[in-house]
């Protein structure tokens, strides 16, 4: 059990930097979620971890001690990977037992406690009545399970979880999350966990370390994440929604602060101004608004209004997802229950800003400017 | 345009295996309806037997007034979007869409305007000349929709498009469908095992399991009055809560009880239907968002440890053991408990019963709750 | 407007017992067009086996069926001569010892495919996980062996073998047929190592298992069909390879394949032994294709280790 650290991490295959100056901590015993979309690094942090691959620059501490020329072998670490990697010549028993039976491994097991380890973990897992069967004869499901089980027998330093539970049907994603998260707290061991969705992250997470094209953009709890994305990139991952982001250009007339979006210019909302007044960001920016926060007005009536085209209604059962096109760009908004929508598919619509909550990104770095409620 | 009917529809292959059991359905002319329902429940049988590429089994297919058993693919006035897109890498984006025109012997000037009138529906204008390698996923599965909209057949089949694109593109691609269907009013029939996808474009659904078909309504007709155990787990997310019990007259009122705990029932049409049910085995279904969540004790209230949390921004999700199964809570995002503390829990009455034996909705089409 | 759609059992009964009665109409093109079809695959499976049953048919006949003007197919005088001959080891009138070439066969032929796996399992694993420069090119070399029509080499490997000592030996046999049996251990096993996921490597590694224990305790049960099918191949190639046994051996280290051309006279070959020897020749790896059938049909197989 220790900390991970990773220091300036980078690898490279070719000229293609797979992952760039990564510096993160994971505290003793933290659950960290490593999101982000596939091809983003994820997988090869993992295996850097691991020592599965190696560093071209950079180094990973566990502990006090870098692991720069330690062996996977002796890092006792756990993996659990996306496509499993069962052994399809053995049964599922042993399959989970293998840990365990590896000659030359400091903690050797008798075989009844083997036994009522493998047992004690199928249960939990909800595989115990599968122990006898080889992996071609489970499904998707079931083995993702068993490839976990492998993964938890053991007490490693650190357990790396690369997509586990990705096969798994709703209902029984919501109770592994549950039943993670517990075992993980129970045993108090450091966890790296890697998936794309976003979901996931959020109800895992102690901190979340969001990554794209191999840069990391912000390292914070999932709550931070949601009410303080860093950059665009987070903002338009965060929540059940992602953010709407429009590019604006901010001007100034007569005393009155306007933005400009696709030719409309409409008099800044009283959160946006407030915003200006205190950041003076540049004329160039990126504005961020939730699809809940936006108001549909049938009629011209607000004061802070953008004009737009009804593009696409999606009726979700308890809410309703409206798309309209501005010119080039499409915004999003979401509806609590369910809409009587009058209006067609091609009509025009207005979006009132007047209320809602509004985040600032700079249009150079992408970065947060302000956010609502700051 | 036209619309499809199922009349009394068999798939077995090998004579053992059944993939499609006796369905039966209509897709009204211009409609968007979606077959759902998980891995091998028969609704991509049924939209191949539809396509013409499977023989039917036993049954009726008709398109529009006519019944097209017999009729090879070609002949049956329709065209098909496939998950792989089917592209051929050595034409041009403009050479796919113009293949399925020339194959028909269509005049040059003629597939050039057809081209770009379906380029320019799904937005592809600028890269007509491209090649399919050089193209993002959702630009291939467009190139795909392109191909099929400009032979202009009465019906579009759509078999699992979109699901293995990633999350982003997976949404946009809905809204664009969404736009295609409103813009063009062709006949959709759309295959998929993703309630969401179902739910957000279809006006009506075809639920179907073990190749029977569960039930078919309108996304809120499936959400609200789900009319099985099946239908009820299946839409919906997070899922809905189905706790297995019995309903039990205690103190003068109507209780469900499950794994010693209970829910008082205070509807009183839904007490008069469930009272002939009295002591028999029932399953409680309750959506997560019809569960109220409070710190302290409130009348009706029962007290439950928190088991797991998840944060998800708009709203949190409370987890709680009930026996051996989950709990699922919605509650508003400042809702922020600690793991192991008392919870009070409020179920609304926007509950469903099923019967523990025929697994069907006891409240079903009989107008006892709001939906 | 929602509705349930109740199946009923009765109907599934009417269905299936109605299946037997009412197929699809074919149009009569289609089965015009299918018999036809199987006209054409009889005519030719026909064709194709005519040697082979030809070769059997000499192997029993008696001299004068073989030699007359109008042979037969079927219903020939039959004779166990040449069997007795083919059989007779020392005793041969001929002086074949065709027994002695056939057991040269059965020793060099499996030696060679097991030294072909011992030194070319490693090169197709090696190939199959490892990056490093030129790799394709030592891909290209082994395949670039059967390209080279063994002519080229001829002279030059006689006289290295008289030079060596290596001339009418075993062990040079053995050698000289990993020209046939070593690319096609690279070339196939590297397909079969490709296919196992590497996760199950790096799973290992992570658990503890040094490369070496892996190699061995993992990787190789996982071949196993696949080396089963490599063998099979080899030993098909090696044990009908004519050109090598004919130029390096003589005497008593002929290979079986070899030694039943030499059933001929000044006057021509005597086909009836030959064709008994042909035969008895072809039987081992017939007999062995047999037996291990299975687990031919599984290392074409391999998979389902993810879903």
């Amino acid at each position: 059990m220790a900390e991970v650290k990773l220091e300036n991490v980078t690898k490279r295959y070719g000229d293609l930097e797979a992952v760039s100056k990564m510096t993160w901590t994971a505290n003793q015993g933290e659950f960290i979620v490593l999101f982000g979309p596939s091809g983003a690094g994820k997988t090869t942090t993992m295996e850097m971890i691991a020592g599965l691959e190696s560093l071209d620059e950079g180094e990973i501490f566990f502990g006090e001690k870098a692991m720069g020329e330690v062996d996977t072998a002796d890092r006792n670490v756990a993996m659990a990977f996306e496509n499993y990697a069962l052994y399809p010549h053995m049964s599922v028993f042993d399959n989970i037992a293998f840990p365990m039976k590896i000659p030359g491994r400091s903690d050797n097991y008798s075989k009844q406690e083997v036994k009522k380890r493998v047992e004690e973990i199928a249960t939990v897992l909800q595989i115990e009545m599968l122990l006898d069967r080889k992996p071609q004869q489970l499904s998707g499901g079931q083995r993702q399970r068993v490839a976990l089980g492998r993964c938890l027998i053991r007490e490693p330093v650190v357990c790396l979880l690369d997509e586990p539970i990705a096969h798994l049907d709703a209902k029984l994603r919501h109770r592994m999350y549950a039943e993670l998260k517990r075992i993980q707290r129970e045993r108090g061991t450091t966890t790296i966990y890697a998936t794309p969705a976003q979901t996931e992250a959020m109800a895992m997470a102690d901190r979340v370390v969001v990554l794209f094209d191999g840069k990391v953009q912000q390292f914070a709890s999932p709550r931070e994440l949601y009410e303080r994305p860093g950059s665009v990139a987070v903002a338009k991952f965060g929540g059940e929604q992602p953010m709407n982001i429009l590019p604006i250009k901010l001007s100034e007339d007569k005393g009155k602060q306007y933005f400009i979006f696709e030719n409309q210019r409409v008099l800044a909302p009283k959160n946006l101004q407030t915003m200006i007044e205190t950041n003076k960001p540049a004329a160039n920016s990126l504005l961020g608004i939730r699809p809940a926060d936006i108001t549909i007005e049938l009629e011209n009536t607000c004061e802070h209004g953008v004009t737009a085209i009804l593009y696409a209604v999606e009726q979700l059962g308890s809410s309703a997802r409206v798309t309209v096109q501005v010119g080039d760009h499409f915004i999003e908004i979401a509806s609590k229950g369910h809409v009587a929508f009058e209006a067609k598919v091609g009509d025009m619509l207005w979006l009132s800003l007047d209320e809602s909550p509004l985040y600032l990104f700079d249009a150079e770095t992408t970065q947060l400017v302000s956010a609502a409620n700051d | 345009m036209a619309s499809i009917t199922l009349n009394n529809v068999w798939k077995i292959y090998n004579k053992s295996i059944i993939a499609v059991k006796d369905v039966s359905l209509i897709c009204e002319d211009g409609e968007f309806l979606a077959l759902l329902g998980p891995s091998g429940c028969g609704k991509t049988s049924s939209l191949r037997m539809i396509a013409g590429l499977e023989d039917i089994s036993a049954g009726e297919i008709k398109i529009g007034d006519t019944v097209v058993n017999h009729l090879r693919p070609k002949e049956r006035d329709i065209a098909m979007v496939f998950e792989t897109y089917g592209l051929y890498p050595h034409l041009s984006v403009y050479d796919n869409i113009a293949f399925p025109l020339r194959v028909r012997n269509f005049e040059d000037d003629d597939i050039k305007e057809r081209v770009s009138r379906a380029a320019g529906v799904v937005d592809l204008e600028g890269i007509l000349d491209q090649y399919p390698s050089a193209l993002g996923d959702g630009q291939k599965q467009r190139v795909s929709i392109a191909r099929a909209i400009v032979r202009d057949p009465a019906v579009f089949l759509f078999d699992e498009p979109i699901s293995h694109l990633d999350e982003t593109l997976r949404r946009r691609m809905r809204a664009e469908i969404k736009h295609l269907q409103a813009t063009l009013g062709t006949t959709m029939v759309y295959v998929t095992h993703d309630q969401i996808e179902a739910m957000a474009m279809a006006d009506r659904i075809a639920i179907m399991d073990y190749g029977v078909i569960q039930q078919i309504g309108s996304p809120t007709d499936l959400y609200s009055d789900p009319a099985n155990l099946f239908v009820a787990g299946f839409i919906g997310e997070p899922p809905m809560n189905l706790l297995p019990g019995f309903v039990e007259n205690q103190n003068g009122k109507l209780w469900f009880k499950s794994n010693g705990f209970g829910v008082p029932l205070k509807n009183s049409k839904q007490v008069q239907v469930l009272q002939a049910r009295a002591n028999s085995g029932v399953t409680l279904g309750i959506r997560p968002r019809h569960i109220d969540s409070h710190f302290d004790e409130v009348p009706d209230s029962t007290g439950m440890e928190l088991y797991g949390l998840e944060p998800h921004g708009e709203y949190n999700l409370l987890t709680f053991k009930v026996g051996d199964e989950l709990l699922l809570v919605q509650s508003g995002a400042g809702f922020y408990p600690e793991i192991g503390q008392t919870i009070y829990l409020q179920f609304t009455d926007n509950i469903h019963f099923f019967d523990n034996e025929t697994q069907e909705s006891i409240f079903h089409k009989q107008g006892v709750h709001n939906g | 407007m929602s509705d349930i759609i109740n199946q009923t059992d009765q109907s599934y009964e009417k269905l299936i017992s109605g299946l037997e009665v009412s197929k699809d109409e074919k149009k009569p093109g289609q089965i015009i067009g299918k018999f036809f079809t199987y006209l054409a695959l009889i005519a030719y499976s026909l064709f194709s086996l005519l040697p082979l049953w030809w070769t059997v048919t000499l192997a029993f006949k008696a001299e004068t069926e073989i030699y007359t003007r109008t042979p037969k197919l079927f219903g020939f005088a039959t004779t166990l001569d040449h069997w007795r001959e083919v059989f007779s080891g020392d005793a041969s009138i001929i002086g074949l010892d065709f027994l002695d070439a056939i057991k040269n066969s059965l020793i060099v032929v499996p030696a060679a495919v097991v030294l072909a796996l011992i030194l070319g399992g490693p090169v197709a694993y090696l190939l199959a996980r490892y990056n490093f420069k030129g790799k394709e090119d030592v891909h290209f070399f082994y395949l670039s062996l059967y390209f080279m029509p063994p002519m080229l080499i001829l002279i030059p490997l006689f006289v290295m073998y008289n030079k060596l000592g290596l001339y009418n030996t075993y062990f040079g046999m053995v050698l000289v047929l990993q020209l046939v049996t070593l690319p096609l251990v690279v070339l196939i096993l590297r397909g079969f190592f490709e296919d196992i996921p590497i996760e199950i490597e790096h799973s290992a590694r992570v658990d503890g298992a040094k490369p070496l224990w892996i190699f061995w305790r993992i990787i190789l049960p996982l071949v196993r069909p696949g080396l089963v099918a490599t063998a099979f191949l080899c030993t098909i190639f090696a044990w009908n390879n004519y050109i090598f046994s004919f130029l390096l051996t003589s005497g008593e280290k002929q290979s079986a394949v070899v030694r039943l051309t030499l059933y001929r006279t000044f006057t021509g070959f005597l086909w009836g032994p030959m064709s008994a020897a042909m035969l008895l020749t072809v039987l081992p790896v017939l007999i062995l294709a047999i037996a291990i059938q299975k687990y031919i049909v599984r290392g074409l197989t391999l998979g389902a280790v993810k879903g």
